[in-house]
């Protein structure tokens, strides 16, 4: 299933194919479906006790990508990105257009052929995407401008029970949210797969205005750093160290009382886990929990490397990790009115 | 699934080419009366064997990569470059490590988060960089060791107008010339002794076809190999040429101006481009041309995009034009 989602198209934007994945597999195990007009994915779980509150559990479904922005005489594709992109990881990559699954690949100058500066990164502004035409022309048989492309990159498993993929942020989450939907709860719940994280948490704000909750959870993919290059302070996480907890970071502050349940879930049921040691960034958290009136949210992830490339790196126990604490947290940590 | 595609995913990195020269004689046997391997690994087959005039056709059947040049405490893979490898394309590179066993790996950096504004206006350099093959020190030592050679794994694709991207095009798409103009003689005899050379070592100085033609003594030699395709990073004053248009075909001091003529000839109305070498054209025909007394060598190039990328394109219209011109030539049996 993880492999599906990974390898689904779904940039910021342009959700469709995963979408319909997930609303395919969540019919499966929800009571009501929704789509709102963001393209919010709203599945509605009922608790087994009745109880009047409610809980949102949140992954974002897109990716980051390349949208194209223009086609060059030759036929060559000029492109942004869509999403935080690093230049240096799509040269020499290939890329898959939406539409049709056209394919083509983003080049370089050889290095037989003197370049002025080589150690000066690219822009992405000096990359093209190559689809093969001969021309304009003939480019735009296949592509117009505003077509979405994402990395060309199968899901595959390696090493120590690790995976590697596309869209690994926020697949993980969504294959998460598809797990936990095949049990029940004290609580409803809702499961939302949100729209446009990548481009500043965008469908978040509107999911959890629609849903209201009393709390919310997010699960999120997030960066791994615990590399050669990097100084173990700097490590935000540790690649199979168990999910990662957020304190805090750019776009909000986690709310204690769930941070504490999380930890209490995964201490009672000897479930790996950290902290989260660094606070750049933030994810869908920063819309939802200043939603409405604020909504009390939390943030739990599975740590990624090399995010954001054609090539993240996850490990199985991770993710396994995630799922449990997420799991016995909405069993048995969280009572009717909510507290913590 | 198309012959170059096939012949790419094989693995033959400079210097480790033994697992590939097995391949490729075995692919060789098929259409030759003889076919052997010799001492560097170096392929040859032949067709048409005493008569008197003796043709070597050549391709280098090697590839850039990497090696194991340390594994740390943490498992972490530092690496050097075998052949001209740009560290631009390395970054989330994907590759196998062929050591006791072929570990799938991605190449990692410091992340970009965490760079200083200054790093991350600079490219990386390959010694910042390393492969995270998902296994621990100790777990590795079972598995690899230093020394392994580590080629790219970018699966292959095929693109609209016949445009075939992989890695490893420069050279097998040379390889599969050889390979279409032995299935095509085998039923057309010719006045020749055709000896197809498949040579290794090309990437790190042209080393295999020195040797290989010295054992072969051919009277002429054909050379094929790629050339730079023009894309947006090619500049006017680079020598580059056009997908899709046809063979390059190589004029300069490198190059015996009769038997380039007659290959020109030989292309009669097939599209071809003149590529001019001023002086080293930077394929094998640079080592062939001084072997022994002298061998006169003419060079039949197919345009490539991105080369040494684990994105190289080719256009497969353009191999066939170059199975042509060759074809065409011997045919004609003479040279002039």
């Amino acid at each position: 299933m993880l492999e599906r989602l990974s390898n689904a198209f779904g940039v910021s934007g342009s959700e469709d194919e995963i979408r319909n994945i997930l609303k395919n597999e969540m019919s499966k195990t929800c009571n009501n479906i929704t789509i709102d007009t963001m393209g919010n994915l709203i599945c509605f779980k009922k608790g087994e006790n009745g109880y009047k509150n409610s809980i949102m559990l949140s992954a974002h479904m897109d990716e980051v990508g390349f949208i194209v922005s223009g086609i060059t005489k030759e036929g060559y594709l000029r492109f942004k990105t869509v999403g935080g992109i690093d230049a240096r990881v799509i040269v020499a990559k290939k890329v898959v257009f939406q539409t049709n699954q056209i394919k083509g690949v983003i080049g370089i100058r050889p290095p037989h052929l003197a370049n002025d500066d080589k150690s000066q990164s690219v822009n992405v502004s000096d990359l093209y995407i190559d689809i093969g035409a001969k021309n304009e022309t003939d480019a735009r048989k296949y592509i117009k401008e505003g077509d979405y492309a994402c990395f060309d990159s199968n899901f595959i498993t390696f090493g120590n029970r690790l995976i590697k993929g596309k869209a690994l942020d926020d697949r993980i989450g969504c294959f998460t949210l598809v797990e936990l939907s095949k049990f029940s709860y004290p609580h409803d719940i809702y499961f939302v797969f949100t729209v446009q994280e990548e481009v500043g948490c965008r469908g978040a704000a509107v999911a959890a205005y629609n849903v209201a909750p009393k709390a919310a959870l997010v699960v999120e993919g997030t960066t791994c750093s615990d590399v050669p290059g990097t100084d173990e302070i700097s490590f935000a996480t540790r690649l199979g160290k168990g999910a990662a907890i957020s304190l805090f970071d750019r776009a909000s502050y986690s709310d204690k009382g769930i941070v504490n349940a999380l930890v209490r879930s995964a201490k009672k049921n000897k479930l790996n886990y950290q902290f989260k040691q660094t606070t750049f960034g933030g994810n869908d958290a920063g819309a939802i929990h200043l939603s409405e009136k604020g909504i009390r949210t939390g943030v739990i992830s599975v740590p990624c490397r090399y995010i954001h490339s054609p090539s993240s790196v996850a490990s199985v126990l991770d993710i396994e990790s995630c799922q449990n604490i997420v799991k016995n947290f909405l069993m048995s940590e969280v009572d009717e009115e909510c507290n913590f | 699934m198309n012959d170059i595609i096939s012949l790419c995913e094989l693995t033959g990195v400079s210097g480790f080419e033994f697992e590939i020269s097995s391949k490729i004689a075995k692919l060789f046997e098929k259409y030759c009366e003889q076919t052997n391997i010799d001492a560097f690994g170096n392929v040859a087959g032949i067709i048409g064997k005493g008569n008197k005039i003796k043709i070597m056709i050549e391709a280098h059947l090697d590839e850039i990569g990497l090696i194991v040049k340390n594994i740390d405490s943490e498992g972490f893979i530092r690496f050097a470059c075998i052949g001209g490898v740009n560290p631009s394309i390395l970054p989330a590179a994907e590759v196998f490590i062929h050591g006791k066993e072929t570990l799938f790996g991605v190449v990692g950096s410091k992340p970009p988060h965490l760079q200083t504004a200054e790093e991350s206006k600079k490219e990386y350099k390959t010694e910042e960089l390393y492969i995270d093959v998902g296994f621990s020190q100790k777990e590795l030592a079972e598995k690899i060791q230093i020394g392994d050679p580590i080629s790219f794994a970018c699966k292959s694709a095929t693109l609209i107008n016949n445009m075939l991207v992989s890695k490893a095009i420069d050279n097998r798409m040379g390889v599969s010339c050889l390979l279409r103009c032995m299935q095509r003689l085998r039923t057309k005899p010719t006045n020749f002794e055709i000896v197809f050379l498949a040579a290794v070592q090309e990437e790190i100085g042209c080393k295999g076809a020195k040797v290989g033609t010295y054992r072969i003594s051919p009277d002429y030699a054909i050379i094929i190999d790629v050339t730079h395709g023009t894309t947006p990073y090619t500049k006017d004053k680079d020598s580059a040429f056009e997908l899709g248009k046809g063979a390059a075909i190589g004029v300069g001091p490198n190059f015996h101006p009769g038997l380039t003529r007659k290959i020109i000839e030989s292309a009669g109305q097939l599209p071809y481009a003149i590529e001019v070498c001023s002086s080293n054209s930077g394929t094998d025909a640079w080592v062939v041309q001084i072997t022994k007394k002298g061998i006169p060598c003419a060079l039949i190039s197919a345009p490539l995009k991105y080369m040494h990328s684990p994105v190289e394109m080719v256009c497969n219209d353009d191999v066939n034009i170059i199975v042509d011109i060759i074809c065409n030539f011997l045919e004609e049996g003479y040279i002039c």
